[in-house]
């Protein structure tokens, strides 16, 4: 059995530990290291909504009293526990450990199809979180010799993007309303320095598909301009793939696309499929390689008819798709997207997030993306990064942005009689609105579950239906703001 | 890079083609000055008793229709454009491509001249026979006439470049190319042959790159001066498109730092 290892998240249990340690913390809860052997055929991102959430068997764990090993395929449920005793320094071996298991155990595929691994720290079900992590290099000594020894050529991966303090400051000049305030503005100009990004500092490992998320006005396309090159920053790092990207270089340039959703690359009066052509010679493909690109986009996107029109021809929808197959046709390993489904109607959002999410797959694309439809987001992006007048403010899976952020849960009950506007139902939980047979219910997270089975026990029979849910993703950011606010004014 | 440049120039004229009228209008409004100013030569000699300097009617006539020819093969619009796209974020696609974004505008220029120099040619074949244009042109005058015009468009093109990168610092480079065009209007030789401009001006205009553009490549191909001097004038423009080339990537390695990429 040959096991190549999907690395995005090997390297995160060091990046808490080495968190952790810096923190002068021994006390990080022990998470589980789970070994998923995922068929190569199999879609990873499919796999993990599949995933139930492990019990939190290790909660409460010191770090150094040791760490839980699952191993199993990815659609097994009968995960086969292995308590592996580890030193903090050593948490490495457990990994291996558990790769070891899975090779052991021929969890592989068993046609001897390559099969892929994914290890991964779990909290709860939430893939692993970590704030702000510190940039350097975690070596993981032993799971490189590992698998150097298996063969296993490429090392632990690298990051895709790396970004370190990364700082972009404008000057601008003020000038107040009216005459006096012009004149003297030809004398002398009133010049401030806005930081646009103020500091931020992330990496994201090869094939994710991270959602930047803030306001406008955060510094999200700031921050997407100067890894794709267009801008210079005014201080602090970034890699893309090894390069700089500000220093323009050609293969940098043949190896990522920066899509903006408001605007166009395309030649306006002439078809697509002429543009592509220049594109072809300009990223110098391969006319074999050019056409099943162009096929596969073509099919993808559907674009049969609407390449050979002129561009100015198209509606909004039809260019944007376009828009995406000449953004994409030099097969980019980096996709920066800049709000790529603005201002399209709701089915052609929805195509559009297919075709990333298919695109990511085929692809194994890393893709950053903007976006103000918090669907895309939520469709797409398991990790997100928020940022906030340019500075970080969350780096971690979508799934825990709610818990962190927005620490209850909502509560909906229907009544069968119509009583929900005299019922009192204060002593649930703060009523947040009360319609005909309908309460909507604000409750703690933490006695959600308790609230609720006394609401159902309570209510009896008046009850017609009742859902418990995370807050809607829009609630929680906008309260990530506005809380943020609240704390600058502070 | 040939193969780059190719498709280029095919879209390029695809993109042209669907402009045509509008390609021979500004053509023929490109036309109308020179020959403003060759109307007005001819009153104003002809009111002298036909000649000026060693220019007769007939003179001024070639020189014109020179000049009218060199304008349309040398010149281009690159800082209009330029500006255009810095302020309209426009420049961000091509930046983002591993293709220097000055290409574009050379495969334009190239579009916008292939397309206008037939009908060009016709209107000025027309202007000669009315002025009954006298060219005192020699077989070698049109061999040198050939780099001389090369010479002038890359030169023209250098000095719009520089002035166009400006716009990475003020955004508003409109003003500062306007008054480029119309430092060009006195000391090309558009509003008089460089011949005929007062002493310390025809200094002027050799001294800076303007002559270079316009005037000696259409005295070159006038016949205007022999070819002796049209060799020194040649190692003039040959001066100026090293300076201007040296310039234009300092100005573009410091100025691309500064690209603000607004809006996009």
């Amino acid at each position: 059995m040959s096991l190549e290892v999907l690395d995005p998240v090997l390297t995160l249990p060091f990046v808490r530990l080495r968190l952790a340690e810096d923190l002068g913390s021994g006390s990080l809860r022990a998470a589980e290291v789970r070994v998923d052997v995922i068929d190569v055929h199999d879609d990873p991102i499919d796999d993990e909504r599949r995933l139930e959430p492990l019990p939190r068997e290790g909660a409460g764990l010191r770090v150094t009293s040791g760490t839980l090993v699952r191993v199993g395929r990815m659609t097994d449920q009968n995960l086969r526990p292995v308590q592996v005793e580890d030193d903090v320094g050593h948490r490495s071996s457990a990994i291996v450990k558990a790769l070891q298991l899975a090779q052991a155990e021929h969890l592989g595929d068993p046609v001897g199809r390559p099969s892929r691994v994914l290890v991964r720290e779990h909290r709860n079900h939430a893939l692993f979180c970590h704030y702000s992590p510190p940039i350097a290099h975690f070596a993981t000594n032993d799971a490189l010799a590992w698998r150097r020894e298996r063969g296993h050529h490429a090392a632990v991966s690298e990051p895709v993007v790396e970004v370190k303090a990364l700082r972009k400051t404008f000057r601008v000049t003020e000038r107040e309303e009216g005459l006096a305030a012009t004149l003297r503005s030809f004398v002398r100009r009133r010049r401030r320095d806005v930081n646009a990004v103020a500091g931020i500092t992330f990496r994201i490992e090869p094939g994710e598909v991270v959602g930047f998320l803030g306001p406008n006005g955060a510094g999200k396309t700031t921050t997407l301009k100067m890894l794709s090159g267009l801008l210079h920053p005014t201080a602090g790092e970034a890699r893309v793939l090894g390069y700089t990207p500000w220093r323009r270089e050609n293969a940098y340039l043949r190896s990522m696309t920066l899509l903006m959703g408001n605007r166009t690359q395309l030649v306006w009066d002439i078809p697509a499929a002429d543009s592509f052509r220049v594109l072809q010679e300009i990223y110098r493909i391969p006319e074999e390689q050019f056409r099943r690109t162009v096929g596969e986009l073509t099919e993808l996107l559907e674009l049969a008819e609407l390449v050979r029109k002129p561009v100015r021809n198209l509606s909004l929808g039809e260019r944007m798709k376009v828009e995406f197959a000449a953004g994409l046709i030099h097969s980019p390993s980096v996709a920066f997207l800049d709000e790529p489904t603005i201002g399209l109607d709701i089915s052609m959002q929805a195509r559009i997030r297919r075709f990333v999410a298919e695109y990511n797959r085929r692809t194994g694309a890393t893709i950053l993306l903007t976006s103000h439809y918090m669907d895309d987001v939520v469709a797409l992006c398991k990790r997100v990064i928020v940022i906030h007048r340019g500075l970080l403010l969350y780096d971690g899976p979508l799934a825990d942005l709610a818990e962190r952020m927005a620490p209850y849960k909502i509560i909906t009950a229907t009544l069968h009689d119509g009583t929900a506007s005299t019922a009192d139902l204060d002593a649930y939980g703060t009523v947040v609105s009360r319609e005909e047979g309908r309460v909507v219910l604000r409750v703690d997270r933490q006695v959600a579950p308790e609230r609720t089975a006394r609401l159902v026990n309570d209510l009896g029979d008046r009850l017609a239906d009742i859902s418990v849910e995370d807050p809607p993703i829009e609630e929680v950011i906008d309260r990530v703001f506005t809380s943020e606010q609240a704390m600058v004014s502070a | 890079m040939i193969r780059i440049y190719r498709a280029l120039l095919v879209a390029q004229i695809q993109a042209a083609s669907q402009y045509r009228v509008q390609s021979i209008l500004w053509m023929l409004f490109a036309v109308i000055r020179p020959v403003i100013f060759l109307a007005a030569w001819v009153a104003v000699a002809n009111a002298q008793g036909g000649q000026i300097g060693a220019y007769d009617v007939r003179d001024f006539a070639a020189y014109y229709v020179a000049l009218s020819l060199v304008l349309n093969l040398a010149t281009s619009w690159n800082a209009y454009e330029f500006e255009f796209e810095v302020r309209m974020g426009r420049l961000s696609p091509k930046l983002l491509r591993p293709l220097h974004p000055i290409h574009y505008a050379v495969v334009e220029n190239i579009v916008w001249k292939l397309t206008t120099i037939v009908p060009l040619t016709i209107v000025l074949v027309f202007v000669s026979i009315t002025f009954d244009a006298r060219f005192r042109t020699t077989p070698a005058h049109l061999i040198l006439f050939v780099p001389s015009v090369l010479l002038a468009a890359v030169l023209s093109f250098l000095t719009g470049w520089v002035l166009a990168t400006m716009a990475f610092w003020t955004t508003r480079v409109h003003a500062l190319s306007t008054f480029w065009d119309r430092a060009g209007f006195i000391f090309a030789g558009q509003i008089a042959p460089l011949a005929l401009l007062p002493g310390p001006l025809q200094t002027i205009s050799l001294a800076l790159p303007f002559g270079y553009v316009l005037g000696v490549p259409a005295e070159i191909l006038r016949g205007g001066v022999n070819v002796n001097t049209a060799l020194l004038l040649m190692a003039g423009q040959v001066i100026w498109v090293v300076v201007f080339y040296i310039a234009l990537q300092r100005v573009w390695r410091v100025g691309i730092k500064q690209y603000s990429a607004v809006g996009a």
